[in-house]
């Protein structure tokens, strides 16, 4: 059966086969480097990874680029639970506009508060 | 209209009724969340209004507590990333048909979610030793105390309700409510804690590292 | 007899109606839960409207006589706002969200029963607790609580309103969790997202605006509640805190939240006008649309309420999108007007609730525009105007709706037809009544007259004076209704199934529906609004004959049948156990 051709609740449920058998498998692949152990656990090392990297840099560097960095790594570590374990990458489009049109929102408005003086004033003072 | 009902074969139709509840479940669980990320923005906002107006005292907070402080925290944070594996792992486990082997995996992730509870009750009796406290007039930190409680203790309480929500579920496997074709309500729970853990990822990052 | 006999032949009674007791126990039924919210809500906007009664009767005269002093009007004005906005017209159109959504779809439920009645039966506990402020001295912060007034210098009460505000927030967050569910996932085959009715869209609008603005409130209440019991100071300027945190984070909620009040008004009146005027929606996909477009834009809007407090680099900017929000507001005005352009209307009384509201918030909407603009607001900000322009939206617009709607189902929910002379009288009354309370508003503002005051200067007694005496007729106009619904759920006239005549899946079952709506599963009417053309007649023609004759608005124009086939007088329906 083809893809396209199929009505919308079809494809979710092809969707969902589809993660399973990534997620059931014994041995990731990623990059083409097959790991001997199911995708959870892969991301779970990342995991512990990424937060080991965090504290160092933390200790380690100083300076304008330590914030964005950290944030940045924490928002990959986010990212890599949202994804993965929480099966946004295969699920249901749907979920992820739930997930990110929130998101998004919560981004500006705290955006907002920190930036202007009579709040937080991060920009104007 | 009467000529339009079609006949189901009555297996494909409770399957079909079981993936088309489950696609209302994980939905509803996606919008609770989108609300849980509106109302955790507003204590995170809070608290990034205080860090940017309020560097020096952060900075001060940090250096009192040293770098065995964050060493406790991110002992607290494995604990937190693990039961996150082991949720998605019993999830695993159950859809390969494994129910013993899933219900393993998930009193692993009540037990590290309890554990996580008391170190953070822990590190709480610790600051307040610091004289961290909620009022502004005790607070050594002039607010830090009050803007790093209430987000932290709302995470703390969501942590709480997991776990109660973890042992319920734990307790509908064992009575044979979960199979290979049915694990929604596993899956649903995972859901929530997984974000409650995405919500601690940042709450760390913010609080204890930048 | 000379009319037309009532009930036609053939309705001899009403489908059963579920027992009284029905309503006053769990039930997940979502027909019950919905009635519920309704006589709930209905119950409670009674008491609100009590209190706007005791504070007109405090402004007949500019001295503080009626209440004991200042503080005792301010837990009226309190009380009265909140419980009208959070305990009446959030929970009544919660109401008719959970009793027509799932007829509309076609379905047997909402998606989670359960869920729904637990959002139910969040209510009467919170709106009881809003009152137990009396006990302990009630909240008087008015309903947008600013701090440092709810935090400093209030009673004990305030931390009763803020739990019980958070409880309502709960219980519309997990309702309109549900309705997203419902209308994305449960919709019958053949209902494409544009053939649903409108009002289904109005509630998927409203629902996503719950989702995501309801919880800023929370938030914040959760902040204001600590300030208050647990010592800490998020609000308080001196001790390291701020004011204006509050200010911006209830309004992220609160501009959202009028929209949370007024799109299934809009989702009613597009019913109305279509079904009444018996013509097609006019820019079906254009009401459907702007109603997303609403709730999105709706955030962009917040600090227009605070114009005079955010600092002044950010006026014009929030200026702007308050314009621009107006756009879409605007496209539904003209859609409503092309929709009874040339109709054949009939003048019920659903369809008066309707035009009254297209009247009277076409008004509001531009007081809106006026106060948006900011050299007006910054006159205006905290006067009377801003009175008047918020009852004018939501008086004039959401409960107008509201009339509209019980005028309009009530057939369905109860079997019964409202009585239509009684209920003309309630629309004179209502409109008449509501002009001369809030327009006259209007001009107090622009003279000068603060809101939130028990006592004002002797030169604006004139006119409250007339805002007072006219608010009195409108009160008693409620009651007009109250009387109208009780007699008619017994010795109303039988509706049959379809008395509109409309397209829309609620009318293709008995009146009442029986338990899971549906005998079979109903097959939607390829255009819900395809008013007027053949395909309606026959399909119309078709559901007669399937459920039997209803109650015909049209019959008295219909030539008389001749004497041998006049149907035999129907006897006295019996009353449903
Ligand atoms: C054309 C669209 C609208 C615009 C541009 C607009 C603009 C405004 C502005 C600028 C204010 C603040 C006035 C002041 O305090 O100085 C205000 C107040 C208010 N508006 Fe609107 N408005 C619009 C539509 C609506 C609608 C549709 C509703 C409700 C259904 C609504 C409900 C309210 C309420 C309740 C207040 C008073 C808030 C308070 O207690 O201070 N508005 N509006
Ligand atoms: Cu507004």
């Amino acid at each position: 059966m083809s893809e396209e051709t199929m009505p919308v609740e079809h494809t979710e449920q092809s969707h969902k086969h589809h993660a399973h058998a990534e997620t059931l498998a014994p041995t990731t692949t990623i990059m083409g480097i097959t790991l001997p152990m199911p995708l959870y656990t892969t991301v779970f090392m990342i995991l512990g990874i990424l937060t080991v990297t965090e504290v160092l840099l933390a200790e380690l560097i100083e300076g304008d680029i330590k914030i964005p960095l950290l944030l940045g790594i924490a928002v990959a570590k986010g990212a890599l639970v949202v994804m993965f374990y929480m099966h946004l990458k295969t699920d249901s489009r749907a979920f992820a506009l739930a997930f990110l049109v929130p998101l998004g929102l919560a981004i500006l408005c705290t955006l907002f508060l920190i930036a202007v003086p009579s709040t937080g004033g991060y920009f104007g003072a | 209209m009467s000529e339009l009902t079609v006949q189901h074969d009555a297996h494909t139709h409770d399957l079909e009724a079981i993936s088309r509840m489950s696609e209302n479940y994980k939905f509803a669980m996606w919008l609770f969340i989108a609300s849980e990320t509106i109302i955790f923005s507003v204590f995170i906002a809070a608290y990034a209004v205080f860090r940017f107006q309020n560097k020096e005292i952060v900075h001060a907070v940090h250096e009192a507590l040293g770098f065995g402080g964050t060493l406790i925290v991110t002992f607290n944070t494995f604990l937190l990333l693990t039961s996150s594996w082991a949720m998605v792992m019993g999830l695993r486990s159950i859809q390969l048909d494994n129910v013993k082997g899933g219900i393993r995996w998930l009193s692993l992730t009540a037990l590290l979610g309890v554990i996580f509870v008391i170190l953070q009750y822990y590190e709480y009796t610790q600051l307040a030793a610091k004289s961290i406290t909620l009022g502004f007039e005790t607070d050594a930190y002039e607010g830090f105390g009050m803007h790093f409680y209430a987000p932290t203790a709302f995470h703390g309480f969501h942590v709480i309700v997991g776990v109660l929500w973890c042992l319920d579920v734990i307790r509908r496997a064992r009575k044979g409510q979960y199979s290979k074709d049915n694990v929604i309500g596993v899956e649903v729970f995972g859901l929530y804690w997984h974000f409650v853990d995405v919500v601690w990822i940042l709450l760390f990052t913010l609080i204890y590292l930048v | 007899m000379a009319t037309a006999a009532y009930p036609l032949g053939g309705i001899v009674a009403p489908a059963k109606r579920p027992a009284l007791s029905e309503y006053l126990r769990w039930s997940i039924d979502h027909k019950i839960i919905g009635v519920q919210y309704m006589v709930t809500s209905f119950i409670f906007f009674l008491i609100a409207g009590g209190m706007a009664m005791l504070i007109r009767w405090e402004l007949l005269t500019p001295a503080t006589d009626l209440m004991a002093n200042g503080s005792s009007y301010n837990t009226l004005f309190t009380l009265h706002g909140t419980m009208m906005i959070f305990t009446w017209i959030v929970p009544m159109f919660a109401g008719f969200g959970n009793y027509l959504i799932p007829l509309m779809l076609g379905a047997k439920d909402m998606a989670f029963p359960w869920l729904n009645a637990f959002a139910f039966w969040l209510i009467p506990p919170s709106g009881l607790l809003l009152l137990a402020g009396y006990f302990v001295g009630p909240a008087e912060a008015g309903w947008t609580s600013y701090p440092p007034l709810s935090t400093l210098f209030s009673p004990d009460g305030q931390t009763l309103w803020a739990l019980s505000i958070h409880l309502l927030g709960l219980s519309s967050i997990l309702g309109a969790i549900n309705f997203i569910v419902t209308i994305k996932n449960m919709r019958p085959p053949g209902m494409g997202w544009f053939q649903m009715p409108l009002f289904v869209w109005a509630t998927f609008a409203t629902s996503i605006i719950v989702v995501l603005a309801t919880p800023f409130l929370a938030g914040a209440l959760t902040l204001l509640i600590l300030d208050r019991v647990a010592g800490t100071t998020f609000f308080n300027a001196a001790m390291g805190g701020d004011v204006l945190l509050w200010q911006n984070v209830f309004w992220f909620y609160s501009h959202p939240a009028v929209y949370i009040m007024v799109l299934p008004g809009f989702g009613i009146l597009s019913e109305l006008l279509s079904i009444h005027s018996r013509k097609p929606i006019f820019g079906y996909r254009m009401i459907a649309l702007s109603s997303l477009a609403i709730a999105l834009v709706g955030f962009t809007v917040w600090a227009h309420h605070m114009f005079t407090s955010l600092q002044p680099e950010l006026r014009i900017p929030f200026m702007i999108t308050s314009f621009i929000i107006a756009v879409p507001t605007g496209i539904k005005i003209f859609s409503w007007l092309g929709t009874i352009y040339g109709g054949k209307i009939r003048l019920n009384s659903a369809m008066l609730f309707g035009l009254g509201f297209l009247s009277l918030f076409v008004i509001g909407g531009i007081s809106g525009m006026m106060l948006g603009s900011v050299p007006v607001d910054i006159h205006m900000h905290d006067t009377y105007f801003v009175v008047s322009h918020f009852h004018f939206v939501l008086f004039g617009g959401s409960v107008f709706a509201i009339y509209g709607g019980i005028y309009h189902w009530f057939p369905k929910i109860t079997g019964r037809m409202l009585d239509e002379r009684l209920g003309k009288i309630h629309f004179v009354l209502t409109y008449f009544g509501f002009l001369f309370t809030f327009f006259p508003m209007h001009i107090l503002g622009m003279q000068g007259m603060p809101r939130r005051v028990a006592e004002y200067d002797p030169r604006f007694q004139d006119l409250n004076v007339l805002v007072g005496l006219s608010a009195f007729v409108l009160g008693i106009s409620t009651f007009v209704l109250v009387y109208n619904a009780i007699i008619s759920v017994y010795r109303g006239k039988v509706a049959g199934a379809n008395p509109w005549r409309a397209l829309t899946l609620e009318w293709q079952t008995s009146s009442p529906p029986p338990a899971y709506n549906f005998v079979g599963d109903p097959i939607p009417f390829e255009d819900p609004y395809g008013y007027g053309t053949e395909a309606a007649q026959a399909y119309l023609a078709a559901m007669e004959a399937r459920f039997g004759p209803s109650y015909d608005p049209e019959a008295r124009n219909k030539p008389k049948p001749p004497a041998s086939i006049s149907p035999t007088p129907a006897p006295e329906p019996s009353v449903g156990d």
